[in-house]
Order: C-alpha cells, then sequence, then structure tokens
C-alpha cells in the first residue's frame, strides 16, 4: 500500500531533524529549507511537474540542478534522495514537519491571532507574552488576521487547540443560555 | 396578556447570573475526508475512543479509530454540509441520549428526537448510549416469567424476564408478528416496551405504529426507528439508543421488553462503516469486532439483584436467514450471544402452521425455570410428544397399515400442531393456554375433528369465562393447576354439549 502523506513527511522531517540536531546546526538547516518551501510555493506546478511524466527523467535533473545550485551539502544530499525516491511532491510536508520538530524543540508556537482590528506592535507583544506564559512556550510567532465578524476580543488558533475570546461567541452563548430556559 | 418588561427582566437577569465570563479553550483538528457517514480529521491530539465530536456546522460525531496520523469519525446525522477543512472539536463527553418517562408513547430517532410530530420530548434525564452491562454480583437468575401470549412461544420455549432470545428465520416468515404480539400481550403486565426498528422500511414500521395504537399499546411503548434511508452510523447506534432507554427504567426497578428489529441490518451497517474506517475486513467482510458488537449489547439485557431493585431487561433481537441457513456468521455468533432461540420456518409458515415455530430447533436455555406451575405441568410432555409426531408422521406416510398405538399418537400430534396455531394479534392470556392445553394432554380433544379445534377453543374459553372464571382465577393468582376433579368435571362438562360439525357429504 501506498504510505500516505503524513507519514513520509514524519520520516524524511525526522531524519533531516536528527542530522540537524546531530551537526548543531538547526537554524541553518531551517533557513535554508524555508527558502526551498518558498520555491515550492510559489511554484504550485513544480512538484507536479517532478512527479509527473510530463518530463523525461534527464529534464527533471535540469530541474533538480537549478534547485541544487547553492544548496549547502546536506540538504544538497536531501533534495536529491527525496528526488531520487520520487517524494518530491512531498517536499512541502517533509519540511514543514521539519520545522515542527524544530519548534517543539525551541519551543516555539506559530499562532493564528484573529482580531476585528488590527494589533499594533505592542498589543502584540503583550498578547504574545501572556499566551506564552499559559501555554509554556518560549516563543509565540504571530500571523495576525483581521476578522469583523468576530466583533471583538480575541481568538489564538495553536496546537490544534482553539482559545475564543471573541465577543461573537460570547453573544452566542448568552443566546443558547437564554434560549435554552 | 401584556407583557410585563419589569417581570421578563427579572427572569433574564436571573438567568444571566449563571453566565460566567470565560475563555473558551477548544481542542480541534481538521476535517481532511467526508463520506459515506464517515469523515477523517487531523489534529485532535487527546481525542479519546467513543468521545463525542462537534463539526462546525452542529453536527456530532463519534471518535471511532485513533490512528498515527488522524481520527476516523462516524457522523451521527447528515454529513452534507461538512466539507473538507472544517472544524471539529472536543466535547469531553460522550454519547448520551434523552430518557425517561417522556419517551414512552413516542416514536424517535435513534438520537432521541421525535420524529412523530407530536413535538418536543420533555425529558429532564439523558444516559450514555454505550454502557458497560451489569457485572456478576448486580444479576440474578431469571425466576418471573414473561407471557408472550403466544401458546407455542409460552408452552414450548418460555421466556423469563431478563432472559435474551432470539427470535431468527427467513424473510416472511413473521418474525415482526412475534414481536409485535408480544408487545401487545404486555398490556397490565407492568412492563415498558421498547421496539428498535433497524432499517425497516418507514411504511412498515409506520403500520406497526399504528397496529400498537389501535390496540392501545403505544401507552407503554417506545419505538426508536432508523430507516433504511438514514446513514448507517444511525442504523448501527439504534439498538445501543434502544438500551439506554430501557437501563434507566430497569435501574429504576421496573420491567423492560425490547424487540431489536432486526440485528442482521445493524451487522451489515456496521461492516459499511469499518469498511469505511479501513478497519480489516473478516469473515463475510464484517470486522473482527462484530461479535463483541452484538454481544456487548444483548450483555445489558439483564435481570438485576434485588439490592439494584429487582428491574429486568428482556431482549428479543431478531436475525434474518438466508434460505434458512443459520450457520452463516452473523446468526451463529447472535446464537452462541443468546439465551436460546424461536426458529420460524418458512415451510411451516406457509403450511399454514403460524406462529411458524419450528418445536425442534427452538430452545430456551433459562426460560423453563419462570414458568408458572400450571403451565409447567401441561406443558411438560408437550415438545417431546411434538417431535416424536413430526418422525412419526413422516414415517406414517409410507404406509397404511398402523397398529392403534401409533394411529393415537398421530391424532394427538395433528392437535397438538392445530391448537398451537394462533391468529395474528390475538394475544391469549397465560390461564386459557393452561385450559387448553389442559384439555390436549387429558386426552379430552381427541374425539374432536381437527377441523373443529379452533371453534371448540373459542367455545371453551367463552363457556369458563361464564361458567368456571374461579378455575381461571385460580390459575392466574397462585400460578398452580386447579383441583384436577373439578377442572376434568368442567372440561367434561362443555366437551359433552360440544356440537361437531357435520361432515359435507
Amino acid at each position: 500500500m501506498k504510505l500516505d502523506k503524513a507519514t513520509v513527511a514524519n520520516r524524511y522531517g525526522e531524519a533531516i531533524f536528527e542530522i540537524a540536531e546531530e551537526q548543531g546546526n538547526i537554524v541553518a538547516f531551517s533557513e535554508e529549507l524555508e527558502e526551498l518551501r518558498q520555491v515550492f510555493l510559489a511554484n504550485p506546478q513544480l512538484s507536479d511537474v517532478l512527479v509527473g511524466a510530463q518530463l523525461n527523467l534527464i529534464e527533471k535533473q535540469g530541474l533538480i540542478k537549478v534547485l541544487l545550485k547553492d544548496a549547502s551539502p546536506i540538504i544538497a544530499n536531501v533534495i536529491q534522495m527525496v528526488f531520487d525516491y520520487g517524494r518530491m511532491g512531498d517536499m512541502v510536508g517533509i519540511i514543514e514537519e521539519f520545522e515542527r520538530l524544530c519548534d517543539v524543540k525551541e519551543k516555539v508556537v506559530h499562532a493564528t491571532v484573529t482580531t476585528a482590528i488590527k494589533l499594533d506592535d505592542d498589543q502584540l507583544e503583550k498578547l504574545s507574552a501572556k499566551f506564552a506564559e499559559r501555554i509554556g512556550a518560549n516563543k509565540i510567532v504571530f500571523n495576525n488576521i483581521i476578522d469583523e465578524k468576530i466583533i471583538g476580543g480575541v481568538v489564538i488558533e495553536a496546537n490544534n487547540q482553539i482559545f475564543d475570546g471573541s465577543i461573537s461567541s460570547k453573544i452566542n452563548k448568552v443566546k443558547r443560555l437564554l434560549a435554552n430556559q | 396578556m401584556s407583557i410585563k418588561a419589569e417581570e421578563i427582566s427579572a427572569l433574564i437577569k436571573e438567568q444571566l447570573e449563571q453566565y460566567k465570563d470565560e475563555l473558551i479553550v477548544d481542542e480541534v483538528g481538521t476535517v481532511t475526508y467526508v463520506g459515506d457517514g464517515i469523515a477523517r480529521a487531523h489534529g485532535l491530539d487527546n481525542a479519546l475512543s467513543g468521545e463525542l465530536l462537534e463539526f462546525s456546522d452542529g453536527t456530532y460525531g463519534m471518535a471511532q479509530n485513533l490512528e498515527t496520523n488522524d481520527v476516523g469519525i462516524v457522523i451521527l446525522g447528515g454529513y452534507e454540509s461538512i466539507r473538507e477543512g472544517d472544524v471539529v472539536k472536543r466535547t469531553g463527553r460522550i454519547m448520551e441520549v434523552p430518557v425517561g418517562e417522556e419517551l414512552i408513547g413516542r416514536v424517535v430517532n435513534p438520537l432521541g428526537q421525535p420524529i412523530d410530530g407530536k413535538g418536543d420530548l420533555k425529558t429532564t434525564k439523558t444516559r450514555p448510549v454505550e454502557k458497560k452491562a451489569p457485572g456478576v454480583m448486580d444479576r440474578k437468575s431469571v425466576d418471573q416469567p414473561l407471557q408472550t401470549g403466544l401458546k407455542a412461544i409460552d408452552a414450548l420455549v418460555p421466556i423469563g424476564r431478563g432472559q435474551r432470545e432470539l427470535i431468527i428465520g427467513d424473510r416472511k416468515t413473521g418474525k415482526t408478528s412475534v414481536a409485535i404480539d408480544t408487545i401487545l400481550n404486555q398490556k397490565d403486565q407492568d412492563m415498558i416496551c421498547i421496539y428498535v426498528a433497524i432499517g425497516q422500511k418507514e411504511s412498515t414500521v409506520s403500520a406497526q405504529v399504528e397496529t400498537l395504537r389501535r390496540l392501545g399499546a403505544m401507552d407503554y411503548t417506545i419505538v426508536v426507528s432508523a430507516g433504511p434511508a438514514s446513514p448507517a452510523p444511525l442504523l448501527w447506534l439504534a439498538p445501543y439508543t434502544g438500551s439506554a432507554m430501557g437501563e434507566e427504567f430497569m435501574y429504576n426497578g421496573k420491567h423492560v421488553l425490547i424487540v431489536f428489529d432486526d440485528l442482521s441490518k445493524q451487522a451489515t451497517a456496521y461492516r459499511e462503516l469499518s469498511l469505511i474506517l479501513r478497519r480489516p475486513p473478516g469473515r463475510e467482510a464484517y470486522p473482527g469486532d462484530v461479535f463483541y458488537l452484538h454481544s456487548r449489547l444483548l450483555e445489558r439485557a439483564a435481570k438485576l439483584s434485588d439490592e439494584l431493585g429487582g428491574g429486568s431487561m428482556t431482549a428479543l433481537p431478531f436475525i434474518e436467514t438466508q434460505a434458512g441457513d443459520v450457520s452463516a456468521y452473523i446468526p451463529t455468533n447472535v446464537i452462541s450471544i443468546t439465551d436460546g432461540q424461536i426458529f420460524l420456518d418458512s415451510d411451516l409458515f406457509y403450511s399454514g402452521t403460524r406462529p411458524a415455530i419450528d418445536a425442534g430447533t427452538s430452545v430456551s436455555r433459562v426460560g423453563g425455570s419462570a414458568q408458572i406451575k400450571a403451565m409447567k405441568k401441561v406443558a411438560g410432555s408437550l415438545r417431546l410428544a411434538l417431535a416424536s409426531f413430526r418422525e412419526l408422521e413422516s414415517f406414517s406416510q409410507f404406509g397404511s397399515d398402523l397398529d392403534a398405538a401409533t394411529q393415537a399418537k398421530l391424532n394427538r400430534g395433528h392437535r397438538t400442531v392445530e391448537v398451537l396455531k394462533q391468529p395474528l394479534h390475538k394475544p391469549l392470556v397465560v390461564e386459557k393456554q393452561v385450559l387448553i392445553l389442559y384439555a390436549l394432554t387429558h386426552g379430552f380433544l381427541d374425539v374432536v375433528p381437527v377441523d373443529d379445534i379452533l371453534r371448540f377453543e373459542g367455545e371453551i374459553f367463552d363457556f369458563f369465562d361464564n361458567n368456571h372464571s374461579d378455575l381461571l382465577n385460580h390459575i392466574k393468582e397462585t400460578g398452580n393447576l386447579p383441583d384436577e376433579d373439578k377442572f376434568d368435571a368442567a372440561i367434561k362438562d362443555f366437551s359433552e354439549g360440544f356440537q361437531v360439525t357435520p361432515e359435507k357429504a
């Protein structure tokens, strides 16, 4: 049976992370892989082309060469190996898994903050400090989304959890409380 | 009537006082697959098996498969509005359904929502659908009879309160009629009946409900229905819902009769979900735990010990066989779980023996101890006599030179078969069953022509109602046979006056 994407990403991501850890070079690795990820995200058809049958091997290798050009030796090896095993379609997943492992190690949490109005840096800083304390993280990387539908307050999504302090859900709660009686 | 602003605002204030302003923290996952009553979701790291989950459109689901990368969820309800990428929330609860007296007389779906158009249920209590069955020390052995009102069952395969008796047979052999008649006979018996229809046509269920209502049985009956158009998870859930509703009464010291019509459709629904959940298929493509599916359900039927109130839940599970094949997977499973089975035979059914109970293969492993003494006395030898009659009958077809003893046995056999026939929806009280079986086993019917047996039966009941109701009451109250001389004399009195239909030339 074909392995599913998550399993593939877990295996490769973990392997890369272990090498990075051994070499004590996690930051450099993660910067380089992030660049690679951006390449894949900017060219959505790239992974399809590399996995698909439109191009023959030589043409594909040409594409790979471009990717390998400025890569450090180990990252180059990673790209070459992932390509040789026909897993280029899972590259983004692999990098994301690697980054997740880095985050777990550094206790960095990526969170999405939804607010009705845009938060300024000062507010974000305060929120970040409070939230880090609450979930026991060292650092929070926020991604701020503006959504007027929540009326007011803050909704934070992180680690498969939603911390909902929005006015709209409070109104809903009151609504349900009154309707139930 | 006018609106009084002050009163209303006082009420609202009171309710709002319960409102606590706190941060809502939910654990969530993302739906990655939806289809055929199943969803898969990424995330939900801490979800527990069997936990209730809420989709963003308000539909509930139950966590079933906890895997490395995702969670397999059974969707309870419509899945048309769930989309890939939707959020699924943990609720921290397990699936519960409303229970209580308010459900009696209602028709509900497996989620406990009314589907009979009679308005909201005003229930105050709920119970988890999956609950561990009572343990060894919580039970006691079955000792009270459950009168089905069917002569063939009460005499040959008696059922006790708290027993699990399988009703098995091909399609169109009168399985449902046995259940409906049994429910009808529970009138004034301090019983609450639950009829769980699993994958039965809505028109059939509607006809059954109408029959029950017309004959006054809806006053003590709850109908749980999952039609063939419901998603598979609801068909799978229905018997558990029924059991939860029954348990509420059982643990309050009451007696419950629950009918699962039928478990083969539930097994099929469970097979469907299991295959879509990618559980490995086993024999007949059923998943490995299909035995547990039925055993944990039927184990919840029990006779509780006196410390727990002595309530009981009697289960009548149904299994539909294909062409009489009882050695298929699901029939053998359920036969081994239950305390006996009533086998309905299509040949008997079409030859006019209705209910079409096959006395040879039907057994009740515990009901005998719950039979009343009078019935035990008159019915004790019946099964053997019937079995030897069947043997003789096929044997006697070869020759006509039979000795008197064999001839007598055959005669008695024909009358026994005739007596055990019973028309639809005409359950019979136990004292009258005892009366006719007594007349049979003591030879009073031997002189009555086979065609007249039915008329004889009807008339002797009227005769006893009018002239000897004390004898019938004696059986009813003490459970013992009345003084044999008096009983014999009364029957003789009647049979001497009985006019045999003259034979047509």
